[in-house]
């Protein structure tokens, strides 16, 4: 396992798209690293350049300090589980998971391959597939056996493409927890890249966001949600979303000169207070209830610990934690 | 038109169905069945179609003891085999070769495969008949080519009974291997390029990209363009009897242009029904076994 640091990197793609544009971070060794963004942002580009199925315009990819921006992927060594899956259709379970290792660039003895592949399978809960060809997998099977392929291998980084991301909601839940456990107990670098807010604050060391090819903002998942340096970063974590909202609109109890501000849902406390507000909707999610309120012409999401008594129409006191707000000017980024 | 919907709303599903067949099955009964049973039973027979107001005899398995016991007609079956062999081999090789250079880009590929596929598009009569004039000894292209790389002096491909079982195999490749390159096309064009990037990350060579990889997801394109370029083989006429007519003497003549001269120069009807008989029966036979074998390979 290395230290990989990108310094700069930027990819342009036809002459003028730029997909990348000086892109730097560093992933430290063992650590979990989110890369999170929406579709087009430049998440999995940045894993191909990485991987180096990218060449890169600008910039240097380091694995431990060495510089390796113009080596072919093979002197890399980098796993990479694809989005699609990528099994050998033409070979068993046991073969995909065995492929790397029978690479020339590594010869290992057959005997030490199938002791490997056996532990892994046994950790993913694929042991009985193994004779499967792998083609005749589910979905969720077939993500397995792709991790799988890249987690016997001991390689430089683990590169993740949102491998998550076909499979239903309970299935992703489970490997979420496992693939963070698999992570701890091999002490594994990942960069992982994903545009679900969940999987990121659930297993990252460190998130970074991505904008159109730039880096937002790099931190722990609770430095992104507590101190948002913009509000596009502080749109990408947090369900119910944030709300965000003119400085005139709350002007009787909070005066800024900021131009928008920023409150999470759990910050704005029903029951309590002196602000006034009718209920337009009710969500009851069991544990909490997400109630949205109309207060001076403008729609905010509140989170409700516990059932709340309440319905559409019901005019309802509110207060807000002030020391909870955030402050942005007219281009969305953070005041200080 | 209203009427004829109205009609159509009365049929069932099945009664559409058999309207739709019908035409076909007819067509297929009257130019492919009768015959066939009809030479089946001829091939029992002394029959002379030549002959007329001769009652045919019933001689029982005669006719075939007769073919298979005839040392000639296992000559025409080894000449037969050699060049279905021959050419199958090249035609898998060359075509599955072209193919994958084909399948790479760079400027004027789709009018490069535009060439590679004129041959299979000219009518067999004239390759062989142009052919004659290629293997011309003293002013054949063929020959100087191959003059012009190592000098054997002149040779007469079609006149040489040595030479000529090549001659027949080279046409036929020539003219056929963009067919087996086409199809391999179409496979290799249907890998999915991450396959290769999953496997380059896994740090597979090249070889074991192409032995992993493009092999097996070309393979069943490639066995059955080999099969129906082996029952077309293993039929060959038009070609083969317009560049040599089976000749020098007997070096080319393939089981068809025997069968052809035994029942429409010679008239022997019964006995080359016989023959007939026995050429769909191996042919069949072959391509059972090919198709199983074929099916195998692709569920591995």
């Amino acid at each position: 396992m290395a230290t990989v640091e990108l310094q700069g990197v930027t990819k342009i793609f036809d002459k003028t798209v730029k997909a990348l544009d000086q892109i730097s971070f560093t992933v430290q060794n063992g650590k979990f690293f989110v890369l999170l963004g929406p579709t087009g942002a430049g998440k999995t580009t940045t894993l191909r350049a990485i991987a180096g199925l990218e060449k890169i315009d600008h910039g240097k990819i380091l694995f431990d300090e060495e510089d390796v921006t113009t080596a072919q992927p093979a002197a890399r060594d980098t796993a990479f589980v694809f989005q699609q899956y990528s099994l050998y259709p033409h070979y068993k379970v046991y073969d995909n998971l065995a492929f790397p290792l029978r690479s020339p660039l590594r010869k290992v003895p057959e005997q030490e391959i199938n002791s490997k592949v056996t532990k892994i399978a046994e950790m993913l809960k694929i042991s009985s597939k193994l004779n499967n060809k792998a083609t005749e997998l589910s979905g969720g099977e077939m993500q397995r056996v792709a991790i799988g392929r890249a987690l016997v291998r001991e390689p430089n980084i683990y590169l993740m493409d949102e491998p998550l991301s076909s499979l239903d909601a309970k299935l992703r839940e489970s490997l979420r927890v496992e693939l963070k456990n698999i992570q701890l107990n091999l002490g594994a670098t990942i960069l992982y890249v994903t545009h679900d807010q969940a999987e990121a604050t659930t297993m990252a060391d460190q998130i970074g966001v991505l904008e159109n090819g730039k880096i937002a903002q790099i931190g722990s998942p609770e430095e992104i949600y507590n101190n948002p340096n913009s509000i596009y970063v502080a749109n990408r974590l947090g369900s119910p979303k944030i709300n965000i909202v003119k400085n005139s609109v709350l002007s009787s109890i909070i005066s800024t000169n900021a131009y928008q501000l920023g409150l999470r849902p759990e910050h704005i406390k029903l029951g309590q207070g002196d602000l006034s507000a009718s209920v337009k909707t009710v969500e009851a999610l069991g544990a909490e209830t997400v109630v949205e309120l109309e207060y001076n012409g403008i729609e905010m999401l509140c989170l409700y610990q516990g059932s709340f008594d309440g319905q559409r129409g019901d005019n309802i006191k509110f207060a807000i934690d002030q020391s909870k707000v955030l402050f942005f000017n007219e281009d969305g980024n953070k005041i200080l | 038109m209203k009427s004829a919907v109205k009609n159509f709303k009365g049929l069932s599903d099945k009664a559409i169905a058999w309207i739709f067949i019908t035409p076909t099955l007819i067509l297929l009964l009257a130019i492919n069945i009768y015959p066939l049973i009809y030479a089946i039973r001829m091939s029992f027979t002394n029959f002379y179609a030549n002959k007329i107001g001769r009652e045919p005899k019933f001689v029982g398995l005669k006719n075939y003891q007769k073919i298979l016991g005839d040392e000639e007609i296992w000559e025409k079956m080894q000449i037969t085999a050699h060049f279905v062999c021959w050419t199958l081999l090249l035609q898998a090789l060359i075509g599955l070769g072209l193919a994958l250079l084909l399948n790479r880009k760079f400027k004027g590929n789709e009018l490069l495969t535009t060439l590679i596929v004129l041959p299979m598009m000219l009518s067999p009569a004239v390759v062989g008949v142009f052919w004659t004039y290629l293997y011309n000894p003293q002013v054949g292209l063929f020959n100087y080519v191959v003059n012009f790389f190592y000098d054997f002096g002149v040779f007469d491909m079609i006149g040489s009974s040595t030479l000529a079982p090549w001659s027949i195999v080279i046409v036929d490749t020539w003219m056929w291997t963009p067919f087996t390159m086409l199809i391999c096309l179409a496979g290799l064009r249907s890998i999915p390029n991450y396959l290769y990037e999953a496997a380059e990350v896994d740090r597979a060579s090249k070889w074991q990209q192409f032995i992993h990889i493009t092999l097996p997801s070309v393979l069943p394109f490639l066995l059955l363009a080999l099969l129906f370029r082996g029952i077309e083989n293993f039929k060959m006429f038009d070609l083969v009897v317009e560049l040599t007519s089976g000749g020098p003497g007997s070096a080319t003549e393939l089981a068809s242009i025997n069968l052809k001269r035994e029942a429409f120069e010679k008239w022997k009807t019964g006995y080359s029904s016989a023959f007939a008989v026995i050429l769909f029966v191996t042919i069949f036979g072959f391509g059972n076994v090919y198709v199983k074998v074929m099916n195998k390979i692709k569920e591995r």
